[in-house]
């Protein structure tokens, strides 16, 4: 086989049914990439449409609270501090988190505090009538003010009421 | 031979295809595309699945019925899986029709037939992943047949469930594979594949033997351009109309899903397994699951060293063609045949016969006649439960296996305190619930399988009569 030299590319060769003309080639070639312009298009749309909800899903659904149940009022004793549960529906599990009840030192309110430090999300633990964070020492009061380390917010209070006996907290 | 052929073209011009355009789109192209699609939807449908045993339909669950774009995720990775396999068989036929394995494309078609075995590796891996009790039924099989290989069946085995039980390791294996090893190996032999067919080009009609070529881009591009968009719409179809079912949770000690037939292009496998005259050959399962297989693989990829002579036009290639067709033949009567049996269609035929309301009570029953009523009803009942997988939930009318996870619906009670059906549910209610579950009462969870279509006003009153009416049968006559 000989080189061809190149100058003489494709048309030479090019032979069969179709009109060989500059013209036509040309709007032939137009055709073909409008054709793929929307091919590409149609493809991104079909593919990319649901890849785009389903990943927005989680981030544009969830955040709602709902009223739960934190046992009763009769188990938690004026000024004491104990943990509770509260379901968090999380992709497609039921998952549980923790939180605090405080009673106050006279009368029947309650105060409900996420267990999440709020500087940087440790778990904090109840001792000596302080909330201790294990990650870099922060301290909050029983009221749940910050008071050492580098904790600088409050933790999180939910809503509560009381419903007969019972205490119910929005988390 | 041609230019085109030994490559010199390609060296002149650049990417070159043969002038003479048949009329056939480019089903490789076309097989490359859907599982460019399949691969582009299963990266993100891999942020919501979990590949444990209690998690995992669950996690499909919940992207298809709550995720916002799921079930439309899921559809498409599903079906685009399974438009693969059949653009990539037509394409192989196509080739082997015109000649297309021979030289110089031998290596190609060895590589070609690889990726076909990596697609279907795909389809197999993907459809026992989703954790309801057919997928389990299929890890059973891929047990079965691993552990009847000769000498190392034990540890094949247990290299293929990652322990001796199925369990949530051999999930992430079987995701592992699905989600990491396939995909690599595809793309490496995509590679290999594009090197080699750099220079060829598509594969000529076998009786183009010209020298004429055109640039690439020009070959029939616009042609595969459309027929790429009908396969899309194709595509969104079927993701639309017949969404991939889930059936119910995997149990282990359950009593097992009551129909549990593999994918499509595995059914003529499992016929193979099903038939009594072959169960009696030496290690039955191996040889019929993993041999023959096996074999008919060897046979597709050493192709162009078994028929090495060069002619191309099919008129010539006499045993070639009849091999093939042979072989594709008893592969489709095996399929066929494994079809047929699957409930679903048998009862679509059933029902319809003999559904009708015929309007007789439980006082009408005497003689013959209504023995043969009795019948009637009961195998009209029998389907229509069948075929809306009642079972898979409840135990029906004192049956050996059924779920639990709904009421056990019992026509006649026991005396050990299983209510009648009738003391449970008034008629009122049950054509309520019944004729509409996911509108009458959506909280239950109650929802029809997938395939059985409308619940019709025939069906809810054949229903209605065997739950209500009919009569107990003549043993059991204590009622
Ligand atoms: S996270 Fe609690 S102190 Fe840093």
């Amino acid at each position: 086989m000989t080189q061809g030299t190149p100058s003489s590319p494709a048309p030479k060769h090019r032979t069969g049914n179709q009109p060989d003309t500059q013209v036509d080639t040309m709007n032939r070639r137009g055709f073909t990439k409008r054709l793929a312009k929307m091919f590409g298009a149609v493809f991104g749309a079909i593919f990319g449409l649901p890849a785009v909800a389903t990943l927005a899903d989680p981030v544009l659904g969830g955040g709602a609270s709902k009223w739960v149940d934190a046992g009763t009022l009769a188990e938690l004793a004026p000024g004491a501090v104990k943990r509770f549960k509260y379901p968090v529906q999380a992709g497609w599990e039921t998952r549980e988190e923790a939180g605090f009840l405080m009673r106050a030192e006279t009368g029947d309110e309650v105060v409900a505090f996420s267990a999440r430090c709020t500087h940087a999300g440790c778990k904090v633990r109840f001792k000596d009538d302080e909330f201790h964070c294990p990650c870099h020492g922060g301290v909050f009061s029983r009221n749940g003010d910050p008071i050492a380390g580098p904790p600088t917010v409050p933790l999180v209070r939910f809503e509560t009421r009381l419903d007969q006996d019972h205490i119910k907290v929005k988390a | 031979m041609s230019a085109y052929e030994d490559g010199a073209a390609c060296r002149r011009h650049g990417l070159v295809a043969p002038a003479r355009v048949d009329r056939w789109p480019n089903f490789g192209l076309l097989a490359l595309m859907v599982a460019a699609g399949g691969l582009l939807s299963g990266v993100f449908l891999s942020f919501h699945y979990a590949p444990t045993m209690e998690a995992a339909r669950t996690s499909v669950l919940h992207l298809q019925e709550r995720v916002t774009g799921g079930a439309w995720l899921r559809g498409l990775h599903h079906w685009a899986g399974n438009f693969a396999i059949v653009l990539a068989a037509l394409h192989g036929l196509r080739l082997f029709w015109h000649g297309g394995f021979k030289k110089p494309r031998r290596a190609l078609w060895v590589i070609g037939c690889l990726i076909f075995l990596v697609i279907v590796g795909f389809a197999y891996t993907g459809y026992l992943l989703t954790g309801d009790e057919r997928a389990y039924a299929g890890l059973g099989i891929m047990q079965a047949v691993a552990g009847s290989t000769p000498v190392v069946g034990e540890a094949a085995a247990r290299a293929a469930l990652g322990g001796d039980a199925i369990s949530s390791a051999t999930l992430t294996r079987l995701y592992a594979v699905h989600t990491m090893v396939l995909p690599i190996i595809l793309v490496l032999l995509l590679g290999l594949f594009a090197y080699f067919w750099r220079c060829l080009g598509p594969a000529r009609h076998h009786a183009d033997t010209t020298d004429e070529v055109v640039p690439l881009t020009d070959y029939a591009l616009r042609r595969d351009l459309i027929a790429g968009l009908a396969i899309l719409a194709a595509l969104v179809f079927f993701a639309w109309k017949f969404p991939p079912a889930i059936g119910p949770q995997a149990d282990p000690i359950g009593p097992g899903a009551p129909d549990a037939q593999p994918e499509w292009f595995l059914l003529w496998v499992n016929e193979l397994l099903h038939m009594d005259s072959l169960a009696s050959i030496p290690n039955a399962t191996f040889v019929l699951a993993g041999l023959v297989p096996g074999l008919l693989v060897a046979l597709g990829i050493g192709l162009p060293l078994l028929f090495r002579n060069p002619e191309r036009a099919p008129g010539k290639r006499k045993p070639e063609l009849i091999l093939a067709a042979v072989i594709l033949l008893g592969i489709g009567i095996l399929g066929a045949r494994a079809a047929a049996r699957a409930p679903a269609t048998d009862a679509e035929t059933t029902t319809e016969t003999s559904g009708g309301e015929t309007g007789n009570g439980p006082g009408d029953n005497s003689g013959s006649g209504a023995d043969s009523d009795a019948e009637t009803l009961n195998a009209a009942a029998s389907t229509i439960l069948r075929k809306f997988k009642c079972a898979s939930c409840h135990v029906i009318d004192n049956a050996e296996d059924g779920g639990d996870s709904g009421p056990m619906l019992w026509r006649f009670g026991n005396k050990d305190g299983i209510p009648k059906f009738g003391d449970l549910y008034t008629r009122a209610y049950f054509r309520a619930k019944v004729g509409d579950p996911e509108k009458f009462w959506p909280d239950t969870g109650m929802v029809y399988a997938k395939r059985a279509g409308p619940m019709t006003p025939e069906k809810l009153a054949t229903l209605e009569r065997w739950f209500f009416d009919g009569a107990p049968t003549p043993k059991s006559g204590d009622d």
